[in-house]
């Protein structure tokens, strides 16, 4: 009977947490388990309402907040740091430890869930569903409004020709169908070469499918120079020099984390088209 | 024969010392005062957090010493461990498909009894593999079958998860750890662990007429098939249950039973008791290990029983080949 009314309880949470909440009772103590929600919650609310967020924003290479993340407090995601924060809202996303999430359930922490965002609609989403979590949807429409406009000035000019393009990181890990950069592509006039080899998400896609069809651009990840390991030399195969699509640096961290980050990834990839372009305008005036 | 005499009682002060350590120690500092301050978070963080997880450090430890002891003891062989029949990696396999699946996070409850489940599924599988009246070696040999289908299983799902995110969470808990661990997995895991130790305690006199051979231990009235059963299900169900709760922690139960060897005879019937009270104490030793190490996110358990294990292990093999040579 009481297995019954926690599933109930949990069906009516799941509900609610759905749908917008009907009050705006403003958390003031937040901790942030996953450096692309703290990227977003930094932008939504002020700093002393954050009691923490995770360590890997503090990374100065990967995270676009590293400089703040350096005077925020920070956890390693473990149970026992968070409950002693006595958050009133948790912000967890599917890297963190399942039994990490079990323990906050028990203690009674109230923790919401975030997986990755497949689309820019979902990202968006996203920001929507943290702005009302914090009580503060006013930031996120700001957010979402900055974000799209950010979207429609890099939009492909009309009559301009659409390019194919592939993302390229170590690893040979690719942004396939069903990411927020492969619509991000879609939008600017870029065919992503692995959404047509239908490769789904974040995997990686063979270097003999780009050698078959080598896209106009081909968007690489910093390589740190000496850096020996397979995964590096991936991106450094010598078969890859004989490919002559041109090279635009494309951060891995544009991959992962989307929400703010958008901007500056739509614009990355709208400056890549228009150098192509560039580039064909120069050829045909010669 | 001083030396068993001292044996049983030091190994479990040994344990009941370094569970009060576990309790004591972690990122968090707790005062002595946490009684008398009616200070909520320290009594939530020593009594959900920190307690469950010395008690599972216990239970599990003992749960793979034992398992790893009967093991050798049954196939008389020094390399078993109670990954052998395969049943760790099936019930890893079946709690990774919760995860998979997306509803380990429905309830605290799942992902431990979907580990449990893909034991139940293993052992039938053992069953059936090889067979009611099994040959030592057909069972072995079965478990590698077993093993390498659920290895191949893991790597597929790992392969064909949705994000990078879901792929770290899976890994993440194959790794074996007692982290964050509540009393749900205590309540989920200790009872099949008690059940299987007194399935694998009560063929003690098989394993050690066992000793004289097959033939031997036959001729002594044994029923061999009825023994061999009740030590794969003892194992089975031990093992399943630890790896449902902390994911595959190794090496602990190929080193226990080495290691006490010498301190208790090669009688594989006095190995069992002590070799679960020296697991006990190794799990709760590296679970303590991997909170005091430096650096900020703690290091998995399953990752540094190996790193600690093996040369320990390497030692211990070459101070033998010297007393034998």
């Amino acid at each position: 009977m009481r297995r019954h009314a926690q599933l109930l309880c949990l069906c009516v949470a799941l509900f609610v947490a759905s749908s917008p909440p009907a009050h705006a009772e403003e958390p003031a103590r937040i901790v942030s388990l996953n450096q692309c929600l703290d990227a977003i919650l930094v932008e939504l609310v002020p700093t002393e309402r954050i009691a923490a967020i995770s360590h890997y924003s503090r990374d100065p290479l990967r995270s676009p907040i590293a400089a703040l993340a350096q005077r925020l407090p920070i956890t390693y995601e473990s149970a026992e740091e968070i409950v002693a924060l006595r958050p009133d809202l948790v912000l967890a996303s599917r890297h963190s430890a399942i039994p990490t999430r079990n323990a906050l359930r028990r203690v009674g922490i109230h923790y919401e869930l975030f997986d990755v965002p497949f689309s820019v609609k979902d990202s968006l989403a996203q920001i929507r569903r943290i702005a009302a979590l914090v009580g503060n949807a006013a930031a996120g429409e700001v957010l979402v409004s900055k974000i799209q406009r950010a979207i429609d000035a890099a939009r492909l000019p009309p009559g301009a020709p659409r390019l194919t393009a592939a993302v390229y990181e170590t690893g040979g890990l690719t942004a396939g169908a069903n990411t927020v950069t492969d619509d991000l592509m879609q939008i600017v006039g870029l065919d992503n070469l692995a959404a047509r080899y239908d490769i789904q998400t974040h995997q990686p896609m063979q270097l003999e499918l780009l050698l078959a069809a080598p896209p106009d651009l081909l968007l690489v990840g910093e390589v740190p120079a000496a850096d020996g390991t397979q995964a590096a030399r991936v991106v450094q195969h010598r078969a890859l020099r004989k490919v002559h699509s041109k090279r635009w640096d494309f951060p891995a961290r544009f991959m992962y984390c989307s929400g703010p980050t958008i901007v500056e990834e739509v614009a990355a990839l709208a400056a890549a088209r228009d150098a192509i372009y560039a580039v064909s305008r120069a050829q045909a005036a010669r | 024969m001083t030396t068993r005499r001292w044996i049983m009682p030091s190994l479990l002060t040994l344990v009941a010392l370094l569970a009060i350590a576990s309790i004591v120690i972690g990122r968090i500092v707790l005062g002595w005062n946490v009684w008398l301050d009616q200070d909520a978070i320290g009594r939530t963080i020593l009594l959900e957090l920190r307690l469950p997880r010395a008690l599972l450090g216990v239970a599990i430890g003992a749960a793979l010493g034992l398992a790893g002891a009967a093991l050798q003891g049954y196939l008389r062989n020094p390399l078993a461990d109670p990954g052998t029949l395969g049943v760790s990696s099936v019930a890893a396999f079946g709690a990774v498909l919760s995860i998979f699946f997306g509803i380990a996070d429905l309830h605290p409850w799942i992902l431990p009894l979907s580990g449990v489940a893909g034991a139940m599924a293993g052992m039938a599988a053992l069953f059936l593999l090889a067979g009611i009246s099994a040959s030592a070696l057909t069972l072995v040999l079965s478990g590698v079958i077993l093993s390498a289908i659920a290895v191949a299983g893991i790597a597929l799902v790992l392969s064909l998860s949705p994000s990078p995110w879901a792929a770290g969470e899976i890994v993440r808990w194959l790794l074996g750890a007692l982290a964050d661990r509540s009393l749900d997995d205590l309540v989920i895991s200790a009872p099949l662990i008690a059940i299987g130790a007194a399935l694998i305690l009560s063929s003690r006199q098989a394993l050690d007429a066992l000793t004289l051979g097959e033939v031997g231990a036959r001729s002594l009235g044994i029923d061999l098939g009825r023994a061999q059963w009740q030590l794969a299900g003892g194992v089975g169900l031990v093992v399943g249950a630890s790896v449902a709760v902390s994911g595959i922690i190794g090496f602990v139960g190929l080193v226990v039973p080495h290691l006490l060897r010498p301190l208790v005879g090669a009688k594989p019937s006095a190995l069992l008791v002590p070799s679960a009270v020296g697991g006990a104490a190794l799990v709760l030793a590296g679970d303590i290990v991997v909170r005091i190490l430096p650096g900020g996110s703690e290091v998995q358990l399953g990752v540094v029983m190996s790193l600690i294990g093996a040369p320990f292990f390497f030692a211990l093999l070459y101070s033998m080949r010297r007393q034998v040579t």
